[in-house]
């Protein structure tokens, strides 16, 4: 019967072109490593080597069958690696969220987390809330944190959180702290990009008040509030900004909010997950069912 | 008084933050802990009043504290 061990140890035979050399790194000896190449080419019904005073070096088969062991020791090699994986995963709880959630609300919480299940690795990544809802649906996170409630109807959702959006300004600009909507057509803007749900949102709640997107003078269109908020803070122009992603910024006086007449958006922050978690261990559960009852008094 | 900016910080960093100033307390100075975390002021509050010292909280604007921390 062929091994797997037998093949390995061919591979490393044509590597150092020495049965004796392989013979002692193994810690066995050189008859008994030979007696295993004469088996393996027996085996095969072929010899694999040309014998030399300097070593061995693999012959025509030999190659052949060096190509062969290359890929089929790589593909164990992957299972093992694939086996290995799937066993620690256990220990890993994946969450997805968007930027402004993992980087103004969730930190607390991963802390919490993080206390009270010591053995587990947090694999947490920041994604669109679109992509969030994909990965949760695939089954690539266990737990995803989205703006908006999430558009598939067969996950599992809670609104955990909500925080006011704000019209912004950096401190030396000189925009009025009070403007009314005509007003603020006049004004440059900043807006995130149209692949954001905020941005979405925004827009569908602005169209509501009566404001049209495509009637706002804006410069032009950034991928991440912090980049917004740098730009607002050197002056450029007006925007939109959350209240938790801008409280730092306030308190520095680098930012102050415009008051703009009849704008009052409330963003609701959901945790989707898979709405039956029958795939998932009883120490998942246990951990999902921590998080849902802590996060709404743990966001920052 | 000691200005301490945690804004931006995360639990546990204010109160790792806060206890490099346990010295100076000890003498006498009062710290001002600002921190925009929900968390802070129960870590803090959690953290002080055992071990004597004393806390002024002021709220400045929403979501940001000023906590004022003296024996």
């Amino acid at each position: 019967m062929m091994r797997i061990d037998h093949l390995q140890t061919f591979l490393r035979v044509v590597e150092e072109g020495s049965i004796s050399k392989v013979a002692e790194e193994m810690s066995i000896s050189q008859s008994a490593l030979s007696q295993q190449i004469k088996s393996f080419e027996e085996y095969l019904k072929t010899p694999l080597f040309d014998r030399g005073p300097n070593g061995v070096v693999p012959n025509m088969c030999g190659k052949i069958v060096y190509r062969h062991a290359q890929q089929i020791c790589g593909t164990w090699n992957d299972m093992e690696l694939a086996i290995h994986e799937a066993l620690n995963s256990n220990l890993v709880f994946k969450i997805a969220a968007t930027p402004n959630i993992y980087s103004y609300a969730l930190p607390c919480t991963l802390f919490h987390i993080r206390n009270r299940f010591p053995d587990f690795v947090l694999d947490i990544e920041m994604m669109s809330s679109q992509q969030v809802e994909q990965h949760i649906k695939n089954g690539f996170a266990d737990m995803g944190f989205i703006i908006g409630e999430p558009e598939a109807q067969n996950l599992y959702r809670k609104k955990v959180f909500s925080d006011k959006m704000h019209l912004v300004k950096g401190e030396q600009n000189l925009t009025p702290k009070n403007i009314t909507c005509d007003e603020l057509m006049a004004y440059p803007l900043m807006m995130l990009s149209h692949r954001h749900r905020t941005r979405q949102l925004l827009d569908d709640y602005l169209k509501v008040i009566g404001i049209k997107a495509s009637s706002l003078k804006i410069l032009y269109e950034l991928n991440s509030t912090e980049s917004l908020k740098m730009s607002t803070i050197h002056g450029f122009g007006l925007s939109f900004a959350p209240y938790m992603s801008i409280k730092k910024e306030l308190y520095n006086k680098q930012l102050d909010i415009v008051h703009l007449e009849g704008f009052e958006l409330e963003s609701e922050y959901y945790l989707i997950r898979k709405e039956k978690q029958k795939d998932k261990t009883a120490a998942h559960k246990q951990i999902s069912s921590y998080i849902e009852g802590i996060v709404q008094t743990t966001v920052c | 008084m000691i200005r301490l900016d945690c804004l931006g910080d995360a639990c546990p960093i204010p109160i790792m933050k806060l206890k490099n100033y346990m010295g100076e307390l000890n003498t006498g100075k009062h710290v001002l802990l600002i921190s925009d975390c929900s968390c802070t002021l129960q870590a803090v509050e959690s953290y002080c009043l055992p071990i004597g010292f004393n806390i002024k909280v002021a709220e400045p604007i929403t979501g940001v504290w000023e906590i004022e921390i003296f024996k």
